[in-house]
């Protein structure tokens, strides 16, 4: 495939016809993550978008088997079915589970931790639409400080920072771990496959914008995805062992969050200091970020910083 | 050759999962289920049992490991009890709805609160509902093969059993058990040939939505399985009878072809009645036992045909509905409705949270039933009044 | 694939246990969208400022994609027969209009026609469409009268340049090296260019020779009037002429599209008015994310220096291949066919990513009937 901006696996993995909305940020997630993994693959996904976005009790949406498994088990069912697998032989199948952030921050992460702990040979997946967005759009302990949601309404928006699911991840001292955003695909891809030749435990933070959950039109999904990464709102970045860290990329010019904040609907109630607020955490994370990369690296310099980042 | 070996309830279930050649065991601890996995996770580590021991962080995810270990092909078992099968709840319904025939052993435990370690069936008649398959067991013997049987069973219609044995009275109680011949139980129990499975190069979705035009049909299905069920345990109980000498049935009848008056009884406390009818029956009584031991799918035929023409039929319940009375004595009851000649059913709820059941107790039982003229609803035994 | 949809009648349609019989391509996503993506055609604003509308991206990339400066060449060719020369001596509006002067710096477009047209020189030769009977003169050999031979070699007629003194080129002799405008007046001869010198040619004589006659105004600037700019007729019957310009590239549009007139008057064609770009992308349609600042490459030299330059084209309003769009379509619905997107709009719901992250204006949303 020649491609003048990227370099992706040609497979597609992914049938048309699934049934995700416009602009879905999850379902293009789940597409680059085939394409990383390959078809020697299998899937388990618990109650989340994807649960109808991969078609029905009829028609498959992925050309790799998909076990559907209820909403607080996808990190246990994946183990389940590495298990089975190996069991029965098939000891290269790379085993993933695919949840949302509901699934993994909240109602999953007992059998995250577990798994996590015990060093699993699967991989995790969340994709993070940052609230339970097949539900209606509740808030999750993934949703950012200051966002609306149905349950945070604008005259009592969010107000908890979102939980650090990577650092609970981290202080697992999993092999591998790293956050990736779906508006950065060769880093994405790059990522997935180097976790794939890793053994034990292996975490994806994914990035996945939902245009109806935040009130954005479909079309600019993309564009908040990378703004969220340009601003440092979500920092890309790998962890080993839960303490090598090193940061993917540096933004080389500073965007203010109100550049990523003032396109969403979800934050369309906030006031000048609200962001002001929002841009003082971001700040903050980054900077405690960039810390944890210099002790591990002694510098900051090894981190690219083009401008057009793949 | 087989071997005989004394071996509590608990671990005559580990034997009965190492000699059915489980594949994946996923277990949380929980009293008194746990020597069984104890057991287990020696067997695996000391290589008598090629299997991999998921210690997983709470039941929920044990069964969940069964259910996915089960879909992608592997025989897997679990055990547990009371709580932990109360948080597996979720997860029954995920392995009977996805026709996964995994094999866990509930160790009978009272549900809390107030905290109880000690047996009565509410925990296992409160999964009654998920599609599993439930056979009580008398003794440790019976459990040892009951195991194996319920693998046979299972993997043939593709339900998950389960089988249940009474918390300390079995499970921490020893008894000589024949362990047999390997050779002869792999004949018995050949390797499980899934019927689907979740594997590279077969993109097949599993368990996935059904809309209101596909979802009653799985459904139907699941209860033509169960329905099927019955015949089938019916024949390999039978087939297990000719090749390790033991025969089993979804029902037991003792001293019931002349009887008017019928003890039904399930779980350890059957070994009990025993002696009471003995007992009776010394005294010149015409009484016999009915031991329930497949309680899933619920063999109606049988029943009515051991039960019709009787006087009185008496239920021993060592479990309650609340708001209602005892299960079992509620389902042998609607059971028989049909009948012309149906018994006159008494349901006496007994031994809940561990209390001893004695064979005093039954024969007090008898007596009650035998005179008792109104149609009384949940006869309580032994309880303080 | 069998993606026959699966009809439920009885039990026996559907398997034992809940697992799917088929795959989603069964449903037609596509009918969810009330808008499409659709190809549009754009300008860069580059070959809008050019007078020979050198299709400046259309070249560009072929030498991003295969890295193939023949074809590049030959697409500079197909509109300015002598990029050697406009690569040296053309003011480069081009460059001017560049959108990448927005950005950090132009795109050394002149610079880069240069190079190809000197790289492919040696290799360059008219690609003769169809033999004609008919001969026409040409008067005088400056530039305007050089591009018009070349057109009307290359339209089939026997052409005759008649030459006050000995010298082709004559009125950017000095500017361009001899060799190149040796190599170049050789490739007209190759072609049956036919040459007389240190002739004193009178347009009545010529008459009775020749059915059409040009006469290049800067050799003869009092020989002929012309009447229409645009066709180039003159006073005189069957003698055309063109206007001169201060910028070169001008002087050779006038040039070819009277030599093109000439031809199609000759084969008894329709005389079609060039077509109009269309519309320019302005700068505030390319995605800046999309590049990186990069100091420009002023000479080129070797074809690497070629390629980095070109790299740095935004390729305004014309698909270079980037892929964008292809990579985030959430729907599998953007195949890449020929290095090129093709819309599948069975399942295309329509969300219009491929449209706001194309970085250079080509896709537009329409809305569906």
């Amino acid at each position: 495939m020649i491609m003048k901006n990227w370099q992706i696996p040609e497979d597609e993995l992914l049938y048309s016809g699934h049934a995700a909305c416009q602009g879905c940020g999850g379902a293009l997630a789940m597409r680059l993550a085939l394409k990383a993994l390959g078809e020697n693959s299998v899937v388990t996904i618990p109650a989340c978008c994807w649960t109808i976005i991969s078609g029905d009790v009829l028609y498959n949406a992925l050309k790799i088997p998909v076990f559907h498994t209820a909403f607080e088990t996808a990190a246990i069912s994946a183990a389940g079915l590495k298990a089975g697998l190996t069991m029965r032989g098939l000891k290269d199948t790379t085993v993933f589970a695919w949840a949302g952030d509901g699934g993994t921050f909240d109602i999953g992460i007992q059998s995250i931790s577990g798994a996590a702990e015990r060093n699993e040979d699967i991989i995790y997946f969340v994709y993070d639409n940052e609230a339970y967005m097949n539900t209606g759009i509740q808030r999750s302990s993934a949703t950012p400080w200051g966002a609306w949601t149905t349950t945070t309404p604008v005259k009592h928006p969010e107000d908890k920072p979102k939980k650090n699911i990577d650092e609970i991840i981290a202080a697992h001292g999993v092999p591998y771990q790293a956050t990736v955003n779906i508006a950065f695909p060769e880093d994405f891809i790059r990522k997935v496959q180097k976790a794939k030749g890793i053994k034990g435990f292996r975490f994806f933070h994914i990035f996945a914008p939902c245009p109806p959950g935040w009130k954005i039109p479909s079309d600019i999904s993309i564009r908040a995805a990378r703004l969220a990464t340009q601003t440092n709102v979500f920092p890309l970045y790998e962890i080993e062992h839960g303490k090598n860290y090193r940061v993917s990329y540096m933004p080389p010019k500073k965007v203010p969050v109100s550049e990523y904040l003032k396109i969403q609907g979800r934050f369309r109630h906030l006031k000048e200091e609200d962001v002001e607020f929002i841009q003082k955490m971001v700040n903050e994370n980054f900077d405690s970020l960039l810390k944890k990369h210099e002790l591990t690296h002694g510098t900051l310099q090894n981190i690219p910083s083009p401008e057009f980042y793949r | 050759m087989s071997v005989k070996k004394v071996l509590t309830g608990n671990h005559a279930v580990s034997y009965g999962a190492m000699v059915s050649r489980v594949q994946v065991i996923s277990a949380y601890p929980i009293t008194p289920q746990t020597q069984v996995v104890e057991l287990l996770s020696e067997m695996v580590a000391d290589g008598l049992l090629k299997a991999i021991f998921v210690n997983v962080e709470s039941e929920h995810s044990a069964m969940s490991a069964c259910v996915s270990a089960s879909a992608a092909g592997a025989r897997a078992f679990t055990a547990t009890s009371a709580q932990g099968l109360a948080l597996m709840h979720e997860m029954l319904h995920w392995a009977a709805g996805d026709r996964l025939p995994i094999v866990l052993a509930d160790i009978n435990r009272a549900m809390a609160p107030p905290w109880t370690i000690w047996t009565d069936q509410n925990d296992s008649l409160s999964q009654r509902d998920t599609g599993w398959m439930q056979v009580y067991v008398e003794s440790n013997q019976e459990a040892f093969d009951s195991i194996i049987l319920a693998y046979k069973v299972a993997e043939q219609i593709y339900l998950p059993c389960m089988v249940v044995l009474d918390a300390f009275v079995l499970s921490h109680t020893s008894e000589p058990i024949e362990i047999y011949d390997q050779e002869k139980i792999d004949e018995f129990l050949p390797p499980y040939k899934p019927m689907v499975t979740i594997e590279p190069g077969k993109p097949i979705g599993y368990g996935a939505l059904a809309g209101p035009d596909t979802y009653m049909e799985f459904r139907y299905k699941m209860q033509k399985a169960m329905e099927k069920a019955v015949s089938v345990f019916e024949k390999e109980g039978k087939l297990f009878g000719e090749m390790f000498g033991r025969t089993y049935d979804l029902v037991e009848p003792y001293m019931l072809d002349d009887a008017e008056y019928v003890i039904v009884t399930v779980g350890a406390v059957t070994s009990t009645a025993r002696v009471a009818i003995q007992e009776l029956r010394k005294k010149g009584e015409k009484v016999g036992l009915l031991k329930l031991r497949v309680v899933r799918p619920f063999p109606f035929e049988k029943l009515r045909n051991i039960l019709k023409g009787k006087k009185k039929v008496a239920i021993i319940d060592r479990n309650i509905s609340f708001g209602h009375h005892g299960i079992f004595y509620e389902e042998i009851k609607s059971a028989l409705y049909p009948l012309q000649d149906r018994p006159i059913v008494y349901g006496y709820i007994a031994g809940l949270g561990g209390r001893d059941v004695t064979v005093g107790d039954i024969i007090g039982i008898y007596e009650d039933m035998k005179k008792r003229e109104t149609l009384d609803e949940a006869i309580w035994r032994g309880v303080k009044l | 694939m069998d993606i026959k949809p699966i009809i439920v009648n009885s039990l026996n349609d559907l398997p034992e246990a809940p697992v799917s019989q088929g795959v989603t391509l069964v449903k037609k996503t596509g009918t969810w969208k009330n808008v499409r993506p659709v190809t549009v055609s754009r300008s860069a604003p580059c070959e809008n400022a050019c007078p020979l509308r050198i299709r400046i991206p259309d070249f560009i990339n072929f030498l991003t994609t295969n890295s193939d400066a023949e074809s590049a060449a030959l697409e500079i060719i197909k509109w300015n027969p002598f990029p050697t020369i406009t690569g040296r001596l053309c003011p480069a509006k081009c460059e001017v209009g560049c959108n990448r002067n927005k950005y950090d710096d132009k795109i050394s477009i002149k610079e880069l026609e240069r190079f190809l047209g000197d790289l492919y020189l040696d290799k360059k030769s008219i690609d003769i469409k169809e033999k004609k009977h008919e001969r026409v003169a040409i008067l005088g050999g400056s530039i305007s009268g050089m591009a018009a031979s070349y057109i009307l070699l290359k339209e089939g007629f026997e052409v005759h340049l008649f030459l006050k003194g000995n010298e082709t080129f004559e009125d950017i002799r000095g500017k361009v090296p001899e060799e190149i405008l040796g190599k170049e007046l050789k490739i007209l001869q190759n072609a049956g260019l036919r040459l007389n010198v240190n002739t004193s040619a009178k347009i009545s004589e010529l008459q009775k020779e020749f059915k059409y006659i040009f006469v290049s105004s800067s050799s003869y600037p009092q020989m002929v009037s012309i009447e229409d700019p645009k066709t180039g007729k003159t006073n005189f019957e069957g003698a055309f002429s063109s206007k001169e310009d201060q910028d070169i590239s001008r002087t050779i549009k006038n040039a070819i599209g009277v030599a093109i007139y000439i031809a199609s008057k000759a084969s008894g064609k329709e005389y079609k008015d060039e077509e109009k770009l269309p519309r320019v992308v302005s700068y505030k349609e390319i995605i800046e994310d999309y590049f990186n600042h990069e100091n420009a490459v002023k000479e080129i030299n070797e074809l690497e220096d070629a390629i980095k330059e070109a790299s740095r084209c935004f390729s305004c309003g014309t698909c270079n291949s980037c892929g964008n769009c292809y990579v985030f379509c959430p729907d599998s619905a953007v195949k890449w066919v020929n290095n090129l997107p093709e819309f599948d709009y069975d399942y295309c719901k329509g969300c219009g990513i491929c449209v706001t992250e194309c970085p250079r204006g080509i896709l537009e949303l329409i809305p569906e009937k």
